[in-house]
């Protein structure tokens, strides 16, 4: 305990915390809990023991006698203020706080001086004759994001904020906004907060792009959203990224489908919502027994349960997918069959936890920025870092040990990690025999795999696979991400059980800082999983074959539950070809842009007798429906999304859909109704009140419990907090299985030799098919689809930068900007997918996963040439 | 008059020339040398050299130091300067911000009459 102002109050942390605690009004501009102090600003300077120290640096400690006002300090601010005020003209948080110490800003004189200004950021704004020279920027910059845009330059009286690049625009800079959230200048201001919304509401709500969850504090005014801040939450610690904080405008876009549109005489015409759900339901009901469902990753639990429901229980079928299929299935396929769970073993927070973090075939800095940033802040922080990729990424060029691997060889790469591991004897014994089987044969099997035996293959050289190895096996709390680039291949899910190999030969699986975590990519796509739309399994992964199971639903929904296996979405694909299927509900999803070879998606989508798509926008697959019902966007409604670390966490509604728009689980159950099967929910909450009586894994589950940061399922009962890390005493199937895994060239390699592989994917700034994104100031950021090739091979075919370039394969043609980058390595090639006038996935392949079915989006052979 | 330390030293008129050299008698006189100055140094161009000094040292990491070095030269009266003197004293970040003020204090001990206005 210490004295404050005659006081006792606890001795813990600064004195700065001290003081705020106890409400001491001690001025502080430079102090801001995201990031480390400073002790720049030296406004919170205070009385110690009869000395005068900065609050914010000094340590609390028991017994000290502190004071935090008086006549000489009163005086001390009120001049620091003036000094203060004679270099900057500030605004926001400092200029209030001047006011308050009644600064006139006449005291001392002002120095003219021409200092940066610069508008050229379609986000961020600078005006450094506000700046104090705080550093809070620069702290945050290189704390939260580990950017390093910013730095001071000059001395003295000549010391300013400056940035690499003559104009921002120009800059490093990855528009996270962390710098505009903490400065207390507005020196640094979004542009989006130009003019003053006057009166808002704050809508606490969770951010609805990448699978990382972030959690949101959503500024209304009127019926707009006016701009979004980082909330103080589990998943974000107030972070975000350039589309959760600032791609928001899309909600009010003109482009916003607003009524339900029938096709008539060839064209979509605006309809009543009663000719709309009533043309459904007849034309489902006609249907009946050829019908299929995708459902939406975008949306909530809650909408992705009654899709799956209706369409299991009221139309009596299994054919219910969703996108996971073509992009985490394999994760989960893959994972049950090792673990027996399908889905990550830890959380987030273990990333600060890791004493080394392996990084395979994700681009976590641009694809999941948020949890990219706390990777990169991991390694800053000493964590050693393993990066499995065949592009160098932002993270590759940070890690301890790069494996650039040819694209499509995973396999004999992380076999020959493991064959490291048996090899030179760093594997947990102890753990391998207590928690895995198959040990013997898998140790005779994969000796074959040593690194000096699959180098020719994976182009990667023994001695850097033999250190990662190593790295990996001495490493006390490694943990493993993946993403796409593991599973969008013909052995997607084979990959993954690679993955778990590897995590169970060194036992690091079931404690803190471990585990085998797919970095979920759409920000729904583990809750609609969860909630059951995939054909092989319903809500909870239950098994819809389990008679138990079937009774237990058939009670609940009071419909037997269809006993006919269901189809994926290629399967479904090439059932609408043989007239197995002829009415197709696509839920919030462009499956034109992004499945793989939209040429054969649009001829089968052409050849349906009926096509439902509910939307935000007329999409390249709502311009073929036969009907469009216009949805909400993540704003407009209320239900929960789940993140990649299994955490449900609460939407809230902040605006009202526009026009004739409506929440998408009240369309559901209106088509529910008319298609004879009435629910009767008034609200999302009690649909979550069904999924937890249906699902034992979230059993727990009710909006009661969600508010703050939410619950990571498994949730047993009403108090059970929810399980931070799986497979601590056992795992899921008993022992876990160490996979022996055979290298099966996708037959892509062979029709690739000696030409030139592509790869798809995302760049940071836009999201999957880019609806939402486009429709914001990111396209500013980036206007085009981009073509990475590496120098060589751009020499070789006469392309230079900022050439447009037409990427051809044996499915058809795509169109882009060439970008000559080393990132990649020569022969492979790189593009984006977010521009419908890109056609990328026309070159995409049918090659699926051996196992789940998953597109192989990441190895397409191809040529290019300049267009 | 003697700078005793250094910049961030101590100022001793000739007056008080019989000062023993200790740091009893001379608080914060800082490290080895004497500067001595004849006649020909006002009292004011020792002070307008210290404001330079400072001016062109200050790192510019805090406030008081960065900004009130420059703002030395500009105080119109005593009190003012006294202020300010207090302010770079008390808030500094360093020993510099803290220390400017030190001869600047003895100088217009010595010579209220000749350090202000300038």
């Amino acid at each position: 305990m210490l004295t404050l102002d005659g006081s006792a109050a606890e001795a813990r942390g600064s004195l700065l915390d001290v003081c705020r605690r106890a409400g001491a009004a001690v001025p502080a501009f430079c102090a801001d809990e995201r990031v480390a102090v400073g002790g720049h600003c030296r406004a919170c300077i205070i009385e110690v023991d009869g000395r005068y120290v900065a609050a914010c640096t000094t340590p609390a400690r028991d017994g000290m006698a502190v004071r935090s006002d008086g006549k000489r300090l009163r005086a001390y601010r009120r001049d620091l203020g003036e000094l203060t005020a004679c270099e900057s003209v500030p605004s926001g948080r400092v200029a209030a706080a001047l006011a308050a110490l009644g600064v006139t800003g006449e005291r001392y004189r002002r120095e003219p001086r021409a200092r940066r200004h610069d508008e050229t950021h379609p986000y961020l704004r600078l005006d450094l004759d506000k700046c104090i020279l705080c550093r809070l920027c620069v702290r945050a910059c290189a704390e939260v994001q580990g950017q390093f845009v910013y730095t001071l330059v000059g001395r003295g009286h000549d010391a300013r904020l400056s940035w690499g690049g003559t104009s921002f625009r120009d800059s490093d800079c990855v528009a996270c906004g962390a710098c505009s959230a903490v400065c207390p200048t507005g020196a640094i201001s979004d542009v989006d907060r130009a003019a003053d919304p006057g009166e808002t509401r704050v809508v606490r709500s969770t951010c609805g792009y990448c699978g990382v969850g972030c959690q949101l504090d959503v500024h209304v005014a009127g019926d707009d959203v006016v701009r979004i801040e980082g909330a103080p939450a589990a998943v974000n610690h107030q972070h975000l990224c350039v589309k959760g904080r600032y791609a928001h405008s899309f909600a009010r876009h003109p482009d916003r489908l607003t009524t339900p549109l029938l096709r008539r005489d060839g064209t979509l015409q605006p309809a009543s919502w009663d000719e709309a759900i009533a043309l459904v339901a007849r034309e489902l009901g006609r249907l009946r027994g050829r019908v299929g469902a995708l459902s939406s990753s975008r949306s909530t639990n809650e909408e992705n349960y009654l899709v799956q429901k209706w369409f299991r229980a009221g139309l009596g079928t299994n054919n219910v997918d969703c996108c996971a299929r073509v992009c985490h299935a394999p994760s989960a396929a893959g994972m049950r069959r090792s673990f027996g769970s399908g889905v990550a073993t830890n959380s987030l927070a273990d990333i600060e936890v890791a004493d080394l973090l392996l990084v395979a075939g994700a681009n976590v800095t641009r694809s999941h920025p948020v949890t990219g940033a706390r990777i990169k802040q991991a390694v800053l922080a000493g964590a050693r870092l393993l990066v499995i990729d065949p592009r160098r990424t932002e993270l590759a060029a940070m890690a301890d040990v790069h494996l650039q691997l040819r694209p499509g060889t995973n396999v004999p790469l992380l076999n020959s990690i493991a064959a490291v591991l048996v090899d030179e004897r760093l594997v947990d014994r102890h753990f391998v025999a207590a928690r895995a089987e198959g040990w013997d044969a898998y140790a005779d099997f994969i000796r074959a795999f040593v690194p000096e035996a699959t180098a020719a293959t994976t182009g990667v050289p023994a001695p850097a696979v033999r250190r990662a190895a190593r790295l990996y096996a001495a490493a006390e709390r490694p943990m493993q991400v993946h993403g796409l680039g593991m599973t969008e291949h013909f052995q997607g899910s084979e990959s993954v059980m690679l993955l778990c190999n590897l995590a169970l030969l060194v036992g690091a699986v079931g404690r803190p800082g471990v585990g085998v975590n797919p970095l979920r990519g759409q920000n729904n796509v583990q809750g609609s999983a969860d909630m059951g739309c995939q054909p092989d399994l319903v809500t909870g992964y239950a098994d819809p074959h389990d008679p138990a199971v079937r009774e237990r639903l058939q009670a609940i929904w009071g419909r037997p539950l269809p006993s006919e296996p269901g189809l994926t979405i290629p399967r479904m694909y090439d059932a609408i070809r043989q007239g197995g299927i002829a009415g197709l509900f696509i839920f919030g999803e462009d499956v034109v842009q992004t499945d793989p070879d939209s040429n054969r998606v649009v001829a089968a989508l052409r050849a349906l007798e009926l096509l439902v798509v509910e939307e935000l926008f007329l999409s390249e697959t709502a311009k073929l429906a036969h009907v469009v019902l216009p949805g909400a966007s993540v704003f407009e409604k209320d239900g929960t999304f789940t993140n990649g670390e299994r955490r449900i966490q609460r939407v809230r509604k902040a605006l009202e859909p526009p026009g004739q728009a409506r929440a998408d689980w009240q369309i559901l159950c209106d088509l529910m109704a008319a298609t004879g099967y009435p629910q009767r929910y008034t609200h999302p909450s009690e649909i979550m009140d069904e999924i937890a009586r249906v699902a034992p894994p979230f059993a727990g589950v009710s909006y009661a419990r969600l508010d703050g940061d939410g619950l990571q399922w498994p949730v047993s009962s009403s108090d059970d907090a929810g399980t931070a890390i799986l497979h601590r005493e056992t795992f899921a199937r008993g022992p876990a299985s160490l996979a022996r895994i055979d290298f099966v060239p996708s037959p892509t390699l062979a029709a690739a030799e000696g030409g030139l592989v592509l790869m798809t994917g995302r760049a940071l700034e836009h999201y999957n098919a880019g609806s939402m994104t486009r429709r914001s100031g990111n396209l500013a950021l980036r206007p085009r689809d981009a073509l990475q090739i590496h120098p060589s091979d751009a020499r070789a075919r006469a392309i230079v930068d900022g050439d447009e370039v037409v990427v051809k394969s044996a499915a058809g043609e795509a169109h882009a900007v060439a970008r000559i980058t080393d990132e990649v390595a020569p022969g492979t090639l790189f593009l984006t997918f977010h521009f419908p006038e890109s056609r990328a996935n026309s070159v995409t392949s049918d090659v699926v996963d051996r196992l789940s079915d998953c597109p192989e989006y990441k190895l397409t052979a191809v040529e290019v040439r300049r267009g | 008059m003697a700078l005793v330390g250094g910049p961030m030293g101590r100022v001793v008129p000739a007056s008080r020339f019989d000062t023993p050299l200790s740091y009893e008698a001379l608080p914060g006189m800082g490290h080895a040398g004497i500067v001595v100055l004849d006649d020909s140094v006002s009292a004011a161009a020792l002070a307008q050299h210290l404001y330079a000094f400072a001016v062109a040292e200050s790192c510019g990491s805090c406030t008081p130091c960065r900004v009130g070095s420059a703002q030395l030269a500009r105080c119109r009266d005593r009190a003012a300067l006294e202020r300010l003197l207090d302010t770079m004293e008390l808030g500094s970040l360093c020993g510099f911000g803290q220390g400017v003020p030190r001869p600047l204090r003895d100088l217009l001990a010595a010579f209220p009459e000749e350090l202000l206005p300038c």
